[in-house]
């Protein structure tokens, strides 16, 4: 049996695709249009190699100086000048055009063969990237001579088992320019940046992969600065177990309507109603509760700033600033407009896997309404709760309930996947506006099916037994 | 360097400049190839700077570094370093006009 050996990219996202990394020693070809992220993802495939797998890594680039490149990952967490001070990565700058030399009659690339060798052994290199093919097809005219010298150095790459990534351009259709896939046959990745509504979509395709299965759709990944993160979307699995321990929803009130415990640690909770019922308030109790308990919670907030919801929040007595400055509690404002639906996919993605929260809140699923049909959002949260519950964190959405806040349909249709819902809604009565708060339903606990009374007040949030009248019921608690 | 200097003993001088002329033939191994593409450009020197040039031969695979030095991918190359401009030419020089423009040794009129 000759079983394919696999190497680790490093790269979030992207070793799953490949079920389990690129080809060990031998080239895969990365393509598409200026400014995919070809350089980026080669180059992050370089430092994680040499940085977290041990793997050092020659960088040959045909474009850029050394000082450029240093430079253009000088902000990338994934530690580029680490790398290179520690002689683990090394970066050989080739720059083709720079001599004006004159052709004549035939050559070999034995030059820039003898330079890869001696370059490889100085750091024993074992991850090579060659960034990008092309700018040799743009130097010289004589193609078939440059074709057959470019062979040369694939077949080079498999002699030496060095695993490489080779970059180069998107020419017409689905192909790269000067047709470089003839020569690889192992592993073609394409890259595809787009730009529609002044949205920037990015996508990975895995187009062949020999002797391997991959994921076949097309992946949104994002750039940051903590480099490439890909989400894949078919390769989520529920592999964590169901926990069996509660956690407070932060108020008193709620946990008694909810058998005296709280919400299941790693489910998944949806609280709706109305504008100004009081969801996000309530959103928030789960994570300050917790977070005195040492919980680390996300607030993935799209519709207020942190301040503003600090100052919210200690108007009725809660102080989320302690846990802010402790680290306990990430504050993300993300405006809703400002990426596709797909971005903010892979940004909750590389947010969720960097700060590792044990509660996520979601505050509110609805206000991404604005940037995309009711099936793409969806599908969008799905993905999302998927994600963040395969990670047996705990999530708290809210959601804004249209009108008068009576319907029991959420407008973005999440409800059926949700394990815990709470519908909050306005309830005029003799005294005016009060908010009832119902458990509408609860997997795997025995709730109450009686009606509550959510008070937010200067002394805090309470929720306490909705008594029909109040002024007659007087301080009866 | 692994240098093999080879300098001709007369012939008529063909271009302008009278200075001496330094030319280094980076090749890769040791070739019934590499040893045409030296002949091809010996004859040409000795046709148009007889006497006045001095040629190197450097193997980049026994010099790895001299590659580095001197920024060759491609072998044959040719490279002038004196007089400057410094030329480079890519290949086995069998195009013999394109070599002699790309040196300024073309045409040869002066006798």
């Amino acid at each position: 049996m000759n079983k394919l050996q696999k190497t680790t990219t490093g790269i979030s996202g992207l070793d799953e695709i490949l079920n389990g990394g690129l080809p060990r020693g031998r080239p895969t070809l990365i393509f598409g249009g200026p400014g995919c992220g070809k350089s980026a993802l080669a180059m992050e495939f370089a430092c994680r190699g040499a940085l977290q797998f041990g793997e050092p890594a020659l960088l040959v680039s045909f474009e850029e100086s050394a000082e450029d490149i240093i430079t253009n990952f000088a902000s990338c967490s994934f530690g580029c000048a680490e790398a290179i001070k520690a002689q683990s990565v090394r970066i050989d700058s080739i720059r083709l055009n720079h001599d004006h030399a004159v052709e004549s009659g035939e050559f070999t690339l034995d030059g820039l063969l003898v330079r890869l060798a001696h370059s490889v052994k100085s750091i024993g290199a074992r991850r090579l990237v060659l960034d990008s093919l092309d700018s040799l097809f743009s130097r010289f005219s004589d193609t078939a001579n440059l074709r057959y010298e470019v062979s040369r150095i694939f077949q080079w790459i498999k002699t030496m088992g060095v695993t490489a990534v080779v970059t180069c351009e998107q020419g017409d259709g689905d192909f790269t320019r000067n047709g470089l896939e003839a020569y690889v046959s192992d592993c073609v990745i394409h890259l595809d940046h787009r730009v529609a509504e002044q949205i920037s979509k990015r996508r990975l395709r895995v187009i062949k992969y020999r002797g391997s299965s991959h994921g076949a759709d097309e992946y949104p990944f994002l750039i940051t600065s903590e480099g490439i993160s890909i989400l894949p979307i078919t390769s989520l699995v529920l592999e964590t177990e169901a926990p069996t321990d509660f956690l407070s929803t932060g108020v008193d009130g709620l946990d008694r309507m909810l058998a005296g415990k709280g919400y299941y640690r790693g489910s998944t909770v949806l609280i709706s109603g109305a504008a100004g019922t009081g969801k996000s308030t309530l959103a928030a109790c789960l994570g300050a509760r917790n977070c005195q308990n040492g919980d680390r919670c996300l607030y993935l907030s799209f519709e207020e700033s942190t301040s503003q919801i600090v100052r919210n929040l200690r108007s009725i007595g809660i102080d989320i600033d302690p846990h802010i400055r402790k680290g306990l509690l990430r504050m993300e404002p993300i405006r809703p407009c400002n990426f596709g639906l797909e971005e903010h996919l892979v940004r909750v993605h590389a947010i969720v896997e960097s700060f590792k929260p044990d509660i996520v809140i979601i505050d509110p699923i609805t206000s991404f309404s604005g940037v995309g049909n009711r099936q793409n959002i969806k599908s969008l949260l799905l993905r999302v709760i998927d994600f963040i519950k395969a990670k047996g964190i705990t999530v708290a959405m809210s959601s804004l309930t249209p009108g008068s806040g009576t319907s029991e349909e959420t407008e973005t249709e999440v409800s059926s996947i949700v394990d815990t819902w709470i519908i909050i809604r306005f309830k005029r009565t003799q005294a005016g506006r009060r908010r009832q708060i119902y458990v509408h339903k609860a997997r795997g606990i025995g709730h109450t099916q009686t009606m509550g009374e959510l008070v937010l007040s200067d002394a805090g949030v309470a929720v306490k037994p909705f008594a029909p009248i109040t002024e007659a019921a007087g301080g009866a608690k | 360097m692994n240098a093999k200097p080879t300098q001709s003993t007369n012939g008529k001088p063909c271009a302008d400049s009278a200075d001496k002329w330094e030319l280094i033939l980076f090749v890769a191994g040791k070739s019934p190839k590499t040893q045409q593409v030296m002949h091809q450009l010996v004859q040409i020197c000795e046709e148009h700077l007889a006497g006045r040039y001095g040629i190197v031969m450097s193997d980049i695979l026994e010099s790895p570094e001299q590659a580095f030095a001197f920024d060759i991918i491609a072998t044959p190359t040719l490279l002038r370093t004196h007089p400057e401009p410094m030329r480079k030419i890519i290949g086995d020089l069998s195009q013999t006009s394109k070599v002699l423009s790309a040196l300024e040794l073309a045409p040869c009129a002066t006798g």
